[in-house]
């Protein structure tokens, strides 16, 4: 079992808010999704797996290190890409200075080296064509690809991202899928989304945030046959459905405890976790 | 191990001398410092004579001042770049820390003193060309005079200084723009109104000091003299100078910085109080 990444008791608070509480967790290699919903405290983790804060309390270990301590945090960096949610790039630079200047911040600092290296990731992330173009003229989706290419820099062992997909157009999220499978044959790919088919389309693993608490660990397809049995298919919301949608076919999709003859239907990644969470925040 | 362990901090180390020079360059792109520069050479080349030693003063350290401004303007921006908005800073998972990419940049203010440098050069040589400055008739001494080399390192150092304060400044503060105005206040009380520190004991904190200066020799009388103070008050620069590098770079290193440097600056004037006549 891969041991990226171990997590003991690990929280963080701010103020009187708890935004991580007491995750035991170990694992890592391949594609990790984790799901959650706002505040649900996906962002404080994965600031601290990106060694950019510090647990209040607990261990926390990142690819054999102590991001506490200064020199195995530095051992840590070495490896380690980082996509925060808002990446505050500077606007004056262009994309391809940017990025090199990044490189440098890495300690990739051999010219030819670096610079093969920052056409590599800005090429991987698709804007080749682009790169001499200043950051400030840039689309949100370009800026945000800019960012990405930073943090894919030197083939990191492991990459946290913090909504990668968002603000990508389809073609762009359908390149971020082959970026990142193609980075978590080698490493470990530590990823925030909202969006559950991203998590069903790549991940190798899903972990869903609920309150700062972990609440499932397991396969993308484990958590979709949680909700077996529970999702059904009519033509108006049923008063005991814990959550009810209209689809695009005009029926009415149900999760809960299914009323006696209802249509059942195959469950999606969605339906799990929904069920999931709707459940934990209904009274027992 | 103890030698993969050395290579990293090798490679750490290269990276960080890589950077300095990433920060030198991205200087020579800031306008506010070529501005600046256009104005001191613009203010160096129509020295004014209204009276003897106006020309003396007025040329150095005097026409530094829009330089200054320049470079003041540059460090803020260049020291406020991961605070110029509300998100997060550039890759704060580098290897490379905010406090190193601090002193990167303080680094990188080699470029503008070099430039400086290079115009203090070019007025000395020009004024040693031309036989010195008018510093008017008096017996037993010459009409002209030259800057000694103290009083031509005034201005290096006063870029230095410059530089490193709006490194620090940017650093701390979110909005660049207030810092620039607080900036071009402080340039004015200190250059514009520079006379005004040129007397009575404020010569010795004053971050500029013109010579020569007026020496009271009581019964409305008085005598402008070249003061033994300009050495001291070099030290007095370079200690400002470190105290602002401390805070700019902030953590273990930044304090011992800043207090070598107000120690240094304590020195400075303390000595000069104590060799100035005034």
């Amino acid at each position: 079992m891969n041991h990226d990444l171990e997590l003991s008791g690990v929280e963080k608070r701010f103020g009187g808010t708890t935004a991580v509480d007491s995750i035991d967790w170990t694992g890592g290699g391949g594609v990790i999704g984790l799901l959650g919903a706002n505040g649900a405290g996906k962002t404080t983790l994965l600031k601290m797996l990106a060694t950019v804060l510090v647990p209040d309390s607990g261990n926390l270990r990142l690819l054999g290190h102590d991001p506490a301590r200064a020199d195995q945090r530095l051992a840590i960096r070495r490896q380690l890409g980082y996509l925060p949610q808002q990446a505050g790039l500077y606007r004056g630079f262009t994309a391809f200075d940017l990025v090199d200047y990044v490189a440098v911040l890495k300690e990739i600092s051999h010219r030819s080296t670096r610079r093969d290296e920052v056409r590599r990731v800005l090429h991987d992330v698709g804007l080749e064509a682009d790169m001499h173009r200043r950051i400030r003229t840039l689309s949100g989706g370009m800026q945000r690809r800019v960012a990405l290419a930073a943090a894919l820099l030197g083939r990191p062992a492991l990459l946290v991202l913090d909504e990668p997909a968002a603000g990508l157009d389809p073609d762009q999220r359908l390149r971020l899928r082959t970026v990142l499978s193609h980075a978590g044959t080698a490493s470990t790919v530590f990823l925030s989304t909202h969006h559950t088919e991203e998590v069903a389309a790549f991940c190798r693993q899903v972990l869903v945030l609920d309150r700062g608490r972990l609440v499932f660990d397991g396969t993308p397809s484990l958590l979709a046959a949680t909700a077996s049995g529970r999702v059904w298919v009519d033509d108006q919301p049923h008063p005991a459905a814990l959550r009810s949608w209209l689809t695009s076919h005009g029926e009415v999709r149900s999760i809960g405890t299914p009323p006696s003859g209802a249509q059942l239907v195959e469950p999606t990644l969605d339906d799990g976790y929904l069920l999931l969470t709707s459940e934990i925040g209904t009274p027992s | 191990m103890t030698e993969t362990i050395a290579r990293a901090a090798a490679e750490h180390r290269t990276s960080l001398r890589m950077l300095c020079r990433l920060e030198a360059k991205s200087y020579l792109t800031r306008a506010s410092i070529w501005i600046g520069l256009g104005l001191t050479i613009v203010m160096a080349t129509n020295s004014e004579n209204d009276w003897s030693g106006a020309s003396y003063e007025w040329t150095v350290p005097l026409s530094i001042g829009p330089f200054l401004l320049g470079v003041f303007i540059a460090g803020v921006q260049t020291g406020g770049r991961d605070r110029s908005s509300e998100l997060p800073g550039l890759a704060e998972e580098a290897p490379l820390d905010a406090g190193e990419r601090a002193i990167a940049r303080l680094a990188g203010l080699v470029v503008p003193v070099a430039l400086g440098a290079l115009v203090v050069i070019g007025i000395s040589v020009v004024s040693r060309i031309e036989g010195g400055f008018w510093i008017g008739e008096s017996p037993r001494r010459t009409d002209t005079a030259q800057h000694s080399v103290p009083e031509l390192f005034q201005p290096v150092l006063l870029v230095a200084l410059a530089g490193a304060t709006g490194v620090a400044a940017g650093r701390a503060v979110r909005r660049a723009a207030p810092v620039m105005i607080v900036g071009a206040v402080l340039w004015f009380v200190f250059f514009g109104m520079a006379w005004a520190w040129n007397a009575n004991g404020l010569h010795a904190f004053a971050p500029l000091q013109t010579q020569p200066m007026d020496v009271d020799l009581g019964m409305a009388v008085s005598l402008g003299a070249h003061l033994p103070t300009v050495g001291w008050h070099n030290v007095y620069l370079i200690g400002l100078s470190l105290t602002a590098s401390g805070l700019a770079a902030r953590g273990a290193i930044g304090r011992r910085g800043a207090m070598i440097g107000l120690t240094l600056a304590l020195i400075g004037v303390v000595a000069q109080l104590v060799v100035s006549p005034v």
